[in-house]
Protein backbone atom coordinates (compact mmCIF):
# COMPACT_ATOMS: atom_id res chain seq x y z
CA UNK A 1 0.00 0.00 0.00
CA UNK A 2 2.78 2.37 0.95
CA UNK A 3 4.49 1.62 -2.39
CA UNK A 4 1.33 2.57 -4.24
CA UNK A 5 1.27 5.84 -2.32
CA UNK A 6 4.99 6.46 -2.94
CA UNK A 7 4.83 5.66 -6.63
CA UNK A 8 1.61 7.63 -7.00
CA UNK A 9 -0.13 4.73 -8.73
CA UNK A 10 -3.70 4.84 -10.00
CA UNK A 11 -5.25 1.46 -9.43
CA UNK A 12 -8.08 -0.57 -7.94
CA UNK A 13 -7.21 -3.28 -5.43
CA UNK A 14 -9.63 -6.11 -4.73
CA UNK A 15 -8.98 -8.05 -1.55
CA UNK A 16 -10.44 -11.13 0.07
CA UNK A 17 -9.74 -11.93 3.69
CA UNK A 18 -8.79 -15.60 3.71
CA UNK A 19 -10.25 -16.39 7.12
CA UNK A 20 -13.71 -14.90 6.69
CA UNK A 21 -14.04 -14.68 2.91
CA UNK A 22 -14.95 -11.00 3.30
CA UNK A 23 -14.28 -8.95 0.20
CA UNK A 24 -13.25 -5.35 -0.14
CA UNK A 25 -12.00 -2.81 -2.65
CA UNK A 26 -9.52 0.04 -2.36
CA UNK A 27 -9.52 2.82 -4.94
CA UNK A 28 -6.26 4.72 -5.46
CA UNK A 29 -5.79 7.74 -7.68
CA UNK A 30 -2.21 8.94 -8.11
CA UNK A 31 -1.24 7.29 -4.86
CA UNK A 32 -4.10 8.77 -2.88
CA UNK A 33 -6.66 6.44 -1.33
CA UNK A 34 -10.00 7.82 -2.56
CA UNK A 35 -12.40 5.25 -1.20
CA UNK A 36 -12.72 1.79 0.30
CA UNK A 37 -15.67 -0.58 0.31
CA UNK A 38 -16.57 -3.62 2.35
CA UNK A 39 -20.12 -4.97 2.44
CA UNK A 40 -22.24 -1.94 3.23
CA UNK A 41 -19.34 0.13 4.55
CA UNK A 42 -17.59 2.86 2.61
CA UNK A 43 -14.83 5.40 3.17
CA UNK A 44 -12.63 5.42 6.26
CA UNK A 45 -14.69 2.83 8.15
CA UNK A 46 -14.20 0.36 5.30
CA UNK A 47 -10.48 1.23 5.06
CA UNK A 48 -10.01 0.51 8.78
CA UNK A 49 -11.72 -2.84 8.33
CA UNK A 50 -9.59 -3.81 5.31
CA UNK A 51 -6.30 -2.70 6.89
CA UNK A 52 -7.05 -4.86 9.91
CA UNK A 53 -7.16 -8.06 7.83
CA UNK A 54 -4.34 -10.54 8.29
CA UNK A 55 -4.19 -12.93 5.39
CA UNK A 56 -5.60 -11.77 2.09
CA UNK A 57 -5.80 -12.68 -1.56
CA UNK A 58 -5.55 -9.60 -3.66
CA UNK A 59 -5.56 -8.48 -7.22
CA UNK A 60 -4.40 -5.14 -8.50
CA UNK A 61 -6.00 -3.64 -11.53
CA UNK A 62 -4.72 -0.58 -13.38
CA UNK A 63 -7.06 2.40 -13.34
CA UNK A 64 -9.58 3.77 -10.90
CA UNK A 65 -13.21 4.30 -11.85
CA UNK A 66 -13.81 6.76 -9.03
CA UNK A 67 -12.84 10.41 -8.85
CA UNK A 68 -14.67 11.55 -5.72
CA UNK A 69 -12.50 11.48 -2.61
CA UNK A 70 -14.33 9.98 0.33
CA UNK A 71 -11.28 9.51 2.55
CA UNK A 72 -9.82 12.68 4.03
CA UNK A 73 -6.77 11.06 5.55
CA UNK A 74 -3.32 9.92 4.49
CA UNK A 75 -2.67 6.22 4.21
CA UNK A 76 -0.27 5.91 7.13
CA UNK A 77 -2.63 7.21 9.84
CA UNK A 78 -5.38 4.97 8.48
CA UNK A 79 -3.17 1.88 8.71
CA UNK A 80 -1.97 2.81 12.18
CA UNK A 81 -5.54 3.38 13.38
CA UNK A 82 -6.60 0.02 11.93
CA UNK A 83 -3.68 -1.68 13.72
CA UNK A 84 -4.53 0.08 16.99
CA UNK A 85 -8.15 -1.08 16.79
CA UNK A 86 -7.05 -4.59 15.93
CA UNK A 87 -4.68 -4.69 18.91
CA UNK A 88 -7.48 -3.58 21.18
CA UNK A 89 -9.74 -6.33 19.84
CA UNK A 90 -7.21 -9.15 20.17
CA UNK A 91 -4.58 -8.38 22.82
CA UNK A 92 -2.90 -11.78 22.58
CA UNK A 93 -2.73 -14.59 20.09
CA UNK A 94 -1.52 -12.60 17.15
CA UNK A 95 -1.46 -14.92 14.13
CA UNK A 96 1.77 -15.74 12.32
CA UNK A 97 2.81 -13.58 9.45
CA UNK A 98 1.01 -14.38 6.28
CA UNK A 99 1.97 -14.74 2.68
CA UNK A 100 -0.03 -12.64 0.32
CA UNK A 101 -1.00 -14.24 -2.91
CA UNK A 102 -0.40 -11.39 -5.29
CA UNK A 103 -1.73 -11.62 -8.77
CA UNK A 104 0.05 -9.69 -11.49
CA UNK A 105 -0.80 -6.07 -12.09
CA UNK A 106 -3.31 -5.70 -14.94
CA UNK A 107 -4.85 -9.10 -14.25
CA UNK A 108 -6.17 -10.75 -17.40
CA UNK A 109 -9.95 -11.08 -17.28
CA UNK A 110 -11.71 -14.37 -17.94
CA UNK A 111 -12.25 -15.54 -21.52
CA UNK A 112 -15.88 -14.53 -21.42
CA UNK A 113 -14.95 -10.96 -20.57
CA UNK A 114 -12.37 -10.83 -23.34
CA UNK A 115 -14.90 -12.10 -25.87
CA UNK A 116 -17.45 -9.53 -24.72
CA UNK A 117 -14.90 -6.75 -25.00
CA UNK A 118 -13.94 -7.90 -28.50
CA UNK A 119 -17.59 -8.06 -29.57
CA UNK A 120 -18.21 -4.51 -28.38
CA UNK A 121 -15.11 -3.16 -30.07
CA UNK A 122 -15.78 -5.03 -33.33
CA UNK A 123 -19.40 -3.93 -33.61
CA UNK A 124 -19.08 -0.35 -32.42
CA UNK A 125 -15.44 0.47 -33.02
CA UNK A 126 -13.12 2.65 -30.99
CA UNK A 127 -15.92 5.13 -30.23
CA UNK A 128 -17.57 2.51 -28.01
CA UNK A 129 -16.28 4.39 -24.97
CA UNK A 130 -15.35 1.18 -23.17
CA UNK A 131 -12.91 1.85 -20.32
CA UNK A 132 -12.75 -1.23 -18.14
CA UNK A 133 -14.38 -4.60 -17.77
CA UNK A 134 -14.29 -6.74 -14.63
CA UNK A 135 -16.35 -8.87 -12.28
CA UNK A 136 -17.40 -7.44 -8.93
CA UNK A 137 -19.70 -9.16 -6.48
CA UNK A 138 -20.23 -5.91 -4.56
CA UNK A 139 -22.93 -5.15 -7.16
CA UNK A 140 -24.71 -8.52 -6.79
CA UNK A 141 -27.28 -7.46 -4.19
CA UNK A 142 -28.12 -4.29 -6.04
CA UNK A 143 -28.62 -6.24 -9.27
CA UNK A 144 -30.92 -8.66 -7.46
CA UNK A 145 -33.09 -5.77 -6.27
CA UNK A 146 -33.19 -4.14 -9.70
CA UNK A 147 -34.25 -7.39 -11.33
CA UNK A 148 -37.25 -7.69 -8.99
CA UNK A 149 -38.95 -4.73 -10.67
CA UNK A 150 -38.86 -6.59 -13.99
CA UNK A 151 -40.26 -9.73 -12.41
CA UNK A 152 -43.16 -7.76 -10.94
CA UNK A 153 -44.12 -6.34 -14.34
CA UNK A 154 -43.57 -9.69 -16.12
CA UNK A 155 -40.61 -8.42 -18.13
CA UNK A 156 -38.65 -11.63 -17.57
CA UNK A 157 -35.02 -11.89 -16.54
CA UNK A 158 -32.78 -8.84 -16.37
CA UNK A 159 -30.26 -8.69 -19.20
CA UNK A 160 -28.32 -5.60 -18.17
CA UNK A 161 -28.47 -2.34 -16.28
CA UNK A 162 -26.99 0.92 -17.51
CA UNK A 163 -26.23 3.30 -14.66
CA UNK A 164 -25.39 6.97 -14.78
CA UNK A 165 -24.38 8.15 -11.32
CA UNK A 166 -22.88 11.42 -12.43
CA UNK A 167 -19.41 9.92 -11.86
CA UNK A 168 -16.52 10.24 -14.26
CA UNK A 169 -17.74 7.02 -15.88
CA UNK A 170 -21.05 5.22 -16.36
CA UNK A 171 -21.55 1.57 -15.45
CA UNK A 172 -23.08 -1.30 -17.38
CA UNK A 173 -23.92 -4.26 -15.17
CA UNK A 174 -24.51 -7.75 -16.49
CA UNK A 175 -25.93 -10.34 -14.09
CA UNK A 176 -24.10 -13.58 -13.44
CA UNK A 177 -22.64 -15.57 -10.59
CA UNK A 178 -20.64 -12.41 -10.06
CA UNK A 179 -21.88 -9.20 -11.64
CA UNK A 180 -19.88 -8.16 -14.68
CA UNK A 181 -19.13 -4.45 -14.58
CA UNK A 182 -18.27 -2.46 -17.69
CA UNK A 183 -17.17 1.11 -17.11
CA UNK A 184 -17.77 3.41 -20.06
CA UNK A 185 -17.32 7.04 -21.00
CA UNK A 186 -20.60 8.90 -20.28
CA UNK A 187 -20.44 10.15 -23.88
CA UNK A 188 -20.52 6.60 -25.25
CA UNK A 189 -23.21 5.54 -27.75
CA UNK A 190 -25.41 4.18 -24.97
CA UNK A 191 -28.22 2.65 -27.03
CA UNK A 192 -25.79 0.95 -29.41
CA UNK A 193 -23.85 -0.49 -26.49
CA UNK A 194 -27.01 -1.76 -24.84
CA UNK A 195 -28.07 -3.38 -28.10
CA UNK A 196 -24.73 -5.11 -28.67
CA UNK A 197 -24.40 -6.34 -25.08
CA UNK A 198 -27.94 -7.62 -24.73
CA UNK A 199 -27.70 -9.60 -28.02
CA UNK B 1 -50.02 23.92 -11.44
CA UNK B 2 -50.36 21.01 -13.93
CA UNK B 3 -51.69 17.73 -12.67
CA UNK B 4 -49.43 14.70 -12.92
CA UNK B 5 -51.39 13.00 -15.74
CA UNK B 6 -51.01 16.10 -17.91
CA UNK B 7 -47.36 16.32 -16.99
CA UNK B 8 -46.65 12.78 -18.16
CA UNK B 9 -48.98 12.91 -21.18
CA UNK B 10 -46.19 12.95 -23.79
CA UNK B 11 -44.28 10.11 -22.17
CA UNK B 12 -47.39 7.98 -21.80
CA UNK B 13 -48.31 8.61 -25.42
CA UNK B 14 -44.98 7.47 -26.78
CA UNK B 15 -45.57 4.24 -28.70
CA UNK B 16 -44.59 1.25 -26.61
CA UNK B 17 -44.61 3.01 -23.24
CA UNK B 18 -46.67 0.87 -20.89
CA UNK B 19 -46.86 2.97 -17.80
CA UNK B 20 -45.30 5.41 -15.37
CA UNK B 21 -44.73 5.32 -11.66
CA UNK B 22 -43.33 8.06 -9.46
CA UNK B 23 -41.81 6.84 -6.22
CA UNK B 24 -40.83 8.92 -3.23
CA UNK B 25 -37.30 8.41 -1.88
CA UNK B 26 -38.80 6.28 0.87
CA UNK B 27 -40.42 3.90 -1.64
CA UNK B 28 -44.03 5.15 -1.55
CA UNK B 29 -45.91 5.48 -4.82
CA UNK B 30 -46.72 9.15 -5.45
CA UNK B 31 -48.25 8.63 -8.87
CA UNK B 32 -48.94 5.76 -11.23
CA UNK B 33 -50.64 5.37 -14.57
CA UNK B 34 -50.69 2.39 -16.90
CA UNK B 35 -51.71 2.15 -20.53
CA UNK B 36 -53.34 -1.22 -19.91
CA UNK B 37 -54.41 -2.75 -16.60
CA UNK B 38 -51.70 -4.52 -14.59
CA UNK B 39 -52.16 -7.95 -13.00
CA UNK B 40 -51.17 -6.86 -9.55
CA UNK B 41 -51.36 -3.50 -7.82
CA UNK B 42 -47.85 -2.07 -7.39
CA UNK B 43 -48.90 -0.97 -3.90
CA UNK B 44 -48.95 -4.66 -2.94
CA UNK B 45 -45.17 -4.84 -3.23
CA UNK B 46 -42.70 -3.35 -0.77
CA UNK B 47 -40.60 -1.12 -3.03
CA UNK B 48 -38.29 0.19 -0.30
CA UNK B 49 -35.38 -2.11 -1.14
CA UNK B 50 -35.74 -1.47 -4.85
CA UNK B 51 -35.68 2.29 -4.25
CA UNK B 52 -32.75 1.90 -1.89
CA UNK B 53 -30.84 0.06 -4.60
CA UNK B 54 -31.18 3.18 -6.79
CA UNK B 55 -29.27 5.32 -4.29
CA UNK B 56 -26.56 7.35 -5.98
CA UNK B 57 -27.96 6.76 -9.45
CA UNK B 58 -29.02 9.71 -11.59
CA UNK B 59 -30.36 7.71 -14.49
CA UNK B 60 -30.82 3.97 -14.92
CA UNK B 61 -31.82 1.89 -17.90
CA UNK B 62 -32.83 -1.68 -17.09
CA UNK B 63 -33.12 -4.09 -20.00
CA UNK B 64 -35.11 -7.28 -19.45
CA UNK B 65 -35.99 -10.17 -21.77
CA UNK B 66 -39.41 -8.72 -22.58
CA UNK B 67 -39.27 -5.06 -21.69
CA UNK B 68 -37.31 -2.10 -20.42
CA UNK B 69 -37.52 0.12 -17.39
CA UNK B 70 -36.10 3.61 -17.56
CA UNK B 71 -35.55 5.32 -14.21
CA UNK B 72 -34.75 8.95 -13.62
CA UNK B 73 -34.00 10.62 -10.32
CA UNK B 74 -36.01 13.79 -9.71
CA UNK B 75 -36.15 16.21 -6.82
CA UNK B 76 -39.16 14.46 -5.35
CA UNK B 77 -38.24 10.86 -6.04
CA UNK B 78 -37.69 8.39 -8.84
CA UNK B 79 -39.61 8.47 -12.09
CA UNK B 80 -40.00 4.94 -13.46
CA UNK B 81 -41.08 4.42 -17.08
CA UNK B 82 -42.16 0.95 -18.16
CA UNK B 83 -41.80 0.23 -21.85
CA UNK B 84 -41.43 -2.34 -24.60
CA UNK B 85 -38.01 -3.26 -25.96
CA UNK B 86 -38.48 -1.38 -29.23
CA UNK B 87 -39.23 2.03 -27.70
CA UNK B 88 -36.89 4.83 -28.80
CA UNK B 89 -35.40 5.56 -25.39
CA UNK B 90 -33.81 8.78 -26.63
CA UNK B 91 -37.35 10.15 -27.01
CA UNK B 92 -38.37 9.00 -23.54
CA UNK B 93 -35.18 10.50 -22.10
CA UNK B 94 -35.88 13.79 -23.83
CA UNK B 95 -39.46 13.88 -22.51
CA UNK B 96 -38.16 13.18 -19.01
CA UNK B 97 -35.72 16.10 -19.39
CA UNK B 98 -38.74 18.31 -20.10
CA UNK B 99 -40.83 16.92 -17.23
CA UNK B 100 -38.21 17.09 -14.47
CA UNK B 101 -38.23 20.90 -14.01
CA UNK B 102 -42.02 20.76 -13.72
CA UNK B 103 -41.73 18.15 -10.96
CA UNK B 104 -39.39 20.55 -9.16
CA UNK B 105 -42.11 23.20 -9.37
CA UNK B 106 -44.63 20.72 -7.96
CA UNK B 107 -42.29 20.26 -5.02
CA UNK B 108 -41.85 23.99 -4.39
CA UNK B 109 -45.62 24.44 -4.88
CA UNK B 110 -46.22 21.89 -2.15
CA UNK B 111 -43.77 23.66 0.15
CA UNK B 112 -45.55 26.96 -0.46
CA UNK B 113 -48.90 25.29 0.23
CA UNK B 114 -47.54 23.93 3.49
CA UNK B 115 -46.29 27.37 4.50
CA UNK B 116 -49.66 28.91 3.71
CA UNK B 117 -51.37 26.25 5.84
CA UNK B 118 -49.04 27.01 8.75
CA UNK B 119 -49.76 30.72 8.28
CA UNK B 120 -53.50 30.08 8.42
CA UNK B 121 -53.16 27.97 11.57
CA UNK B 122 -51.35 30.83 13.29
Amino acid sequence: MQLIELEQKTCTIRLEEKASGKKGILFFNEGQLLDARVNNMQGEAAAHEIFSWDAVNLSIQDGCALRENKIMSDLQPLILEAMRRKDEDEPEDIPESVIEQIEPVGEVPADRLIRLKQRIQEQIGQQCGLEDLYQDDLWDRRMAQLSKAGEFFHFGKIMLAYIDSGDRCDYILIPGQKTTVITVDPKCPRDKLIRVISQ
Amino acid sequence: MMNMSDLFYDILNTKGVKGILLFSFSGDIIFKEFISPVDEKPENLDWRFFIKSLEGMRETDLVFEKGRIYIRRSEIGYLVVLMALFVPTAMVRLNCDIVLPALRQQKSGKKLGRLLKIGKQK
